[in-house]
């Protein structure tokens, strides 16, 4: 006969010990899921975060009416400055009775002959001069640079389409010149002429970008026409027109060409300056520049 | 023995019942601090909708005085004056939505208490990827309040160069180019941003689902 085993009072008390905590623990968890079953009718409210909106119109400044008009009036007074500054030179070289000889286009291969011509005359010119032909006669620039003539800038390309293209052009073909130049001679010019003067295609905007860095853009007040002539013309007329300068109190600043036509009639415009008694002076960084005003003139080439 | 083995069953199944009743009480924390931070970050969307509506209108006093003649003297200055008021409230609406944008995240990054006490893989793991977003919005979000400090900065010095007359195209047009660098910097950080807020609304909802709220 088998004994059936009995829990003894220690084993009872465990066992209802047990069983209480357990209930307790039960109860808890199924009366916190009740309330939670209460609680989350239908479940739990949450609340998404919203997309931010941004919307960014890029600011334009560079094509503004505003920028052009602060352009147009920092360049107005630098023109006024630069007309009181002019009338002073003037007149300073009016009592030197002074005449200013300039050359464009050059070096060419009648430059040693150019200069020979002025030698023997014993007067002194300015040379505004392209890139490619310094360095293609890089002995006349020398000779210029030792013989005290005045050294200055005329582009790269000589070709309007190109040096006018873009409000930086101007500047990009001067600043090649420059540096031609500079390695030639060890001369550092600010001046400058523009291809066929600066109006109309000089805008406003490259002679902000040239005066920004720094270069003096040089017109001239007597065109000999000696390129469009290209006969012992240009001479007569050359005289007429600084006879007529010479009516207006204004010192003058001859335009001419470093071209065989040009070297084969000088003499003779030699030979009047000197009788006239006219004192040829270079031109340098300090002399306030003479520059054709846009005056509304000026436009972009395209 | 048996008494043993009845002893365990019955504590394991209690230490278990109390796992699931500890990760549930965290959930519900969770949610209510999100609830909390989510009521900051309405103030906050509300300061980005004024911040916008001014930029616009700062941006359309700023067209307006480009197309004048530095001439118009009159013209130009009450343009300054709109611009400068349009500034004030920017600074104004930006300092406010700092303010909203911190509380929103001290009370969101408060939950990272509740999250070492989650037990359950999953909840801990999503609880965790939760905590990142809300520091990554964080960190983006600060980005952008410098760079927007910075471009009203840069914006006051233009306009003060403009008042005092220091016409200086170069500096302009190289400030007007910084603003607008700042202005696309701003825009990319927002599409960052609002990617995020994506994530973190998805990955929210996803861990309430793992802890049976939803």
């Amino acid at each position: 006969m088998k004994r059936s085993r009995r829990i003894n009072i220690r084993g009872k008390i465990v066992v209802t010990f047990l069983l209480t905590i357990m209930m307790v623990l039960l109860s808890g968890l199924v009366g916190s899921h009740e309330d939670k079953a209460k609680g989350s009718d239908p479940a739990i409210h949450t609340t998404p975060l919203e997309a931010l909106s941004f919307s960014f119109e890029p600011a334009a400044f560079a094509d503004s009416p505003l920028r052009h008009s602060i352009i147009e009036k920092e360049m107005q007074e630098k023109e006024i400055a630069g007309h009181k500054a002019a009338a002073k030179q003037n007149e300073a070289d009016q009592r030197e009775n002074a005449i200013y000889l300039t050359f464009d286009d050059g070096p060419s291969s009648v430059s040693t002959q150019l200069l020979d011509i002025l030698d023997e005359y014993k007067m002194k010119a300015t040379f505004f001069m392209l890139g490619p032909n310094m360095e293609r006669y890089p002995k006349a620039v020398k000779r210029m640079h030792q013989d005290g003539y005045g050294l200055a800038l005329h582009g790269i390309s000589h070709s309007a389409k190109k040096i006018y293209s873009s409000p930086a052009a101007p500047v990009e073909e001067m600043a090649k010149d420059q540096e031609i130049l500079e390695n030639l001679t060890g001369v550092h010019t600010k001046l400058i002429r523009l291809p066929y003067g600066s109006i109309p295609y000089l805008t406003e905007d490259m002679r902000y970008l040239l005066d920004q860095n720094d270069f003096n853009i040089w017109d001239w007040n007597v065109d000999s026409r000696d390129w469009e002539l290209r006969s012992k013309r240009y001479v007569q007329h050359t005289i007429y027109e600084i006879q007529q300068m010479e009516h207006s109190g204004e010192t003058p600043i001859i335009l001419l060409h470093d071209i065989p036509k040009t070297v084969q009639y000088l003499p003779e415009l030699l030979s009047y300056i000197k009788k006239q008694g006219y004192k040829t002076k270079v031109l340098t960084n300090d002399i306030p520049p003479v520059t054709f005003p846009c005056k509304g003139r000026c436009h972009p080439i395209n | 023995m048996n008494r043993f083995i009845v002893v365990t069953i019955i504590l394991g199944l209690a230490v278990f019942l109390t796992g699931c009743d500890s990760d549930e009480k965290q959930a519900g924390e969770i949610h209510q601090k999100m609830e909390e931070s989510a009521s900051f970050e309405k103030e906050f969307a509300m300061n980005q909708k004024e911040l916008e509506n001014n930029r616009k209108k700062a941006q359309s006093v700023y067209n307006n005085l480009m197309n004048l003649d530095i001439n118009d003297t009159d013209a130009i200055k009450q343009k300054l004056d709109d611009a400068n008021i349009y500034i004030k409230k920017q600074q104004k609406s930006l300092r406010e939505a700092e303010v909203n944008f911190q509380k929103a995240y001290t009370k969101s990054a408060s939950i990272k208490e509740n999250a070492k006490k989650i037990q359950d893989k999953n909840q801990k793991k999503q609880a965790a990827k939760l905590m990142k977003l809300i520091d990554d919005r964080k960190k983006i979000i600060d980005t952008f309040f410098d760079e927007y400090h910075n471009l009203l900065k840069l914006q006051t010095t233009f306009y003060e160069d403009l008042g005092n007359r220091k016409y200086n195209v170069d500096k302009f047009n190289q400030q007007i180019n910084e603003i607008n660098k700042y202005g696309q910097n701003m825009k990319d950080i927002i599409q960052q941003f609002n990617q995020y807020t994506e994530q973190y609304n998805e990955v929210e909802n996803e861990y309430y689902k793992l802890a049976e709220l939803i």
